[in-house]
């Protein structure tokens, strides 16, 4: 079970790194991915397309490393809820996009490949949070008792 | 079942940390993101800001020697004149949820409004007009 978690952690871990180092050397291209998900004002998607895969980066380095383990998990648990949302949205309204979550290496799929990958990557970091709550390893965290 | 909840602090110290790693970034691209679209009227849209959406169908409103002259690449010639016969062409090509661009020569031209009008009425949607026409877009031309 454990190496399981460490297993989620690591490829989760290793996922968010190479996401963001890709989206990080284009930040241009990323924008126009963000523009056609037609949702933000055009000043936010420079903003979201400057700083978000930046911190997708630091969050796949943070779990590779085990720093800021629980912090890091939490910002990807936001990260792929907004993602989940963005591609339902786009999907509802019919948008014929790329999804760009992986850069320019991710321009081919579906909407349901890019909701499902969405959602185990989200339930992935779930089950690593959950095993790091009933692990005996005492955290600076505060412990909220789940359903 | 217990779930560990982080510190504010420290949950809102990664975006910060991130945030340094962006900016420098900034400066290395080459490609770098824009943040301030020109301001234009309601239902135009900057030439910068159209040539950054991917998924575009883009009309030339302007005459047919024009056109030939030089157009977007991919922009399909629809206008007062042959309406009827490059209508159906439009239509076949635009699916719904895809933003149409219509531009004409310059920002005096009224022809591009024309036809945007006659787009929307016709359920195409959204549709939007080139601020600053050709002129505008040979400009922002990389």
């Amino acid at each position: 079970m454990k190496m399981a978690g460490e297993g989620l952690r690591l490829v989760l871990g290793l996922l968010f790194l190479w996401a963001g180092v890709v989206k990080m050397k284009d930040p241009y291209g990323f924008q126009e991915h963000l523009l056609a998900y037609q949702l933000l004002p055009f000043a936010l998607t420079g903003v979201v397309a400057l700083f978000l895969p930046a911190l997708e980066a630091l969050l796949g380095l943070a779990l590779i490393l085990r720093r800021w383990e629980i912090e890091s998990l939490w910002w990807i648990l936001v990260l792929t809820g907004g993602f989940a949302f963005g591609l339902g949205s786009a999907w509802i309204r019919g948008l014929n996009i790329e999804c760009g979550c992986f850069g320019a290496a991710d321009l081919s799929g579906t909407y349901a490949w890019w909701l499902f990958r969405d959602l185990a990557l989200f339930a992935a970091a779930w089950l690593r949070l959950r095993q790091l709550g009933d692990s005996p390893v005492r955290h600076k965290t505060r412990l909220v008792n789940g359903a | 079942m217990r779930i560990p909840f982080p510190t504010l602090s420290s949950f809102a110290g990664l975006l910060l940390l991130a945030a340094m790693v962006a900016v420098p970034n900034f400066y290395l691209q080459e490609r770098r993101p824009q943040f301030l679209a020109p301001a234009v009227p309601q239902g135009e849209i900057a030439a910068a800001q159209a040539r950054m959406l991917p998924q575009a169908l883009w009309i030339d409103a302007r005459s047919f020697a024009d056109y030939n002259q030089g157009h977007m690449p991919g922009a399909l010639l629809l206008n007062e004149d042959n309406w009827d016969e490059s209508l159906p062409q439009v239509l076949q090509q635009w699916k719904p949820g895809v933003p149409v661009i219509v531009y004409c020569s310059s920002v005096s031209c009224e022809a591009s409004h024309e036809i945007a009008k006659r787009l929307m009425a016709g359920s195409v949607k959204p549709v939007f007009v080139l601020h600053g026409g050709w002129e505008a877009l040979q400009k922002e031309a990389p």
